[in-house]
């Protein structure tokens, strides 16, 4: 028997949980976990266009099992929403409301740090998702969030093809005893 | 691949893997364990995949282990902190 892990979006101020384990996230200009297609990102015209913040974080739903530890990020390393498309990443300690960052700033910033390419973000380069808020996690408490918080931001640029993109894959690893 | 290949008995020096018949007992002289890397890949079909390893790690050098599609153990790679 192994921990039962699940991905979980927040939203809200609150941090209203959705499972997205077995899920998609869609990037919008709101802060909602619905996927469909209201409050879509536009081409811009002028400057550039970014989505409402996305917040994830893993959290332990039941099961068996000692410690958790050495949570870990990557993706597959090639973007697949064609040119003019970004994605975002960052981790966070603690939880804010999701909001839409100020296109003052490219990349854009979480905290006033810029954020990074979630495409450099590789199986042997992975995001560290446990330096902020620490493990290893013991079984106490579950169910229960742990780890850090990951903060994800899609980016639209001016000339970029219209319609619904392609999606991705993300990857959260981690040791079990 | 099984979600939950591994059956783990023990911790440490003294632990021991087993997977269907397939027996992977792990001891050293330095520091050594034995415990799962698992992870859940979010597909873009929206699908979960989830994958799991067995890790024996002996002095912070790890050695994956998993089933291949015949049921056969199969040692991945050997390497410091490699991600499934």
């Amino acid at each position: 028997m192994a921990a039962t892990i699940q991905i979980r979006e927040k939203n809200g101020a609150g941090q209203t949980a959705t499972d997205k384990t077995a899920g998609t996230i869609r990037f919008k200009k709101a802060d909602d976990a619905g996927v469909d297609l209201l409050n879509p990102l536009v081409v811009p015209s002028s400057a550039t266009e970014y989505s409402c913040q996305k917040w994830l974080r893993m959290y332990v739903a039941g099961g068996s099992y000692t410690q958790i530890s050495n949570l870990r990020l990557y993706s597959d390393g090639a973007s697949g929403y064609g040119s003019g498309v970004k994605l975002w990443a960052k981790t966070a300690a603690a939880y804010a409301t999701p909001s839409i960052p100020s296109t003052a700033n490219d990349p854009p910033q979480l905290s006033a740090v810029p954020m990074v390419d979630m495409f450099t973000y590789t199986a042997g380069a992975p995001l560290d998702m446990d330096d902020l808020a620490a493990g290893p996690f013991d079984a106490s408490g579950v169910p229960k969030d742990i780890g850090n918080y990951l903060v994800l931001v899609m980016e639209v640029e001016i000339g970029t093809a219209q319609g619904v993109k392609p999606a991705e894959t993300l990857t959260f690893a981690w040791d079990e005893i | 691949m099984p979600a939950e290949p591994f059956d783990i008995h023990g911790e440490g020096i003294s632990a021991v893997g087993a997977d269907a018949g397939v027996l992977v007992a792990f001891a050293g002289p330095g520091d050594a364990r034995m415990f799962r890397r698992r992870a859940v890949r979010m597909r873009p079909d929206g699908a979960s995949e989830p994958i799991e390893m067995l890790v024996a790690e002996l002095d912070g050098v790890r050695t994956y282990l998993r089933r291949d599609a015949c049921g056969r153990l199969q040692v991945v790679v050997t390497h410091l902190d490699l991600q499934p």
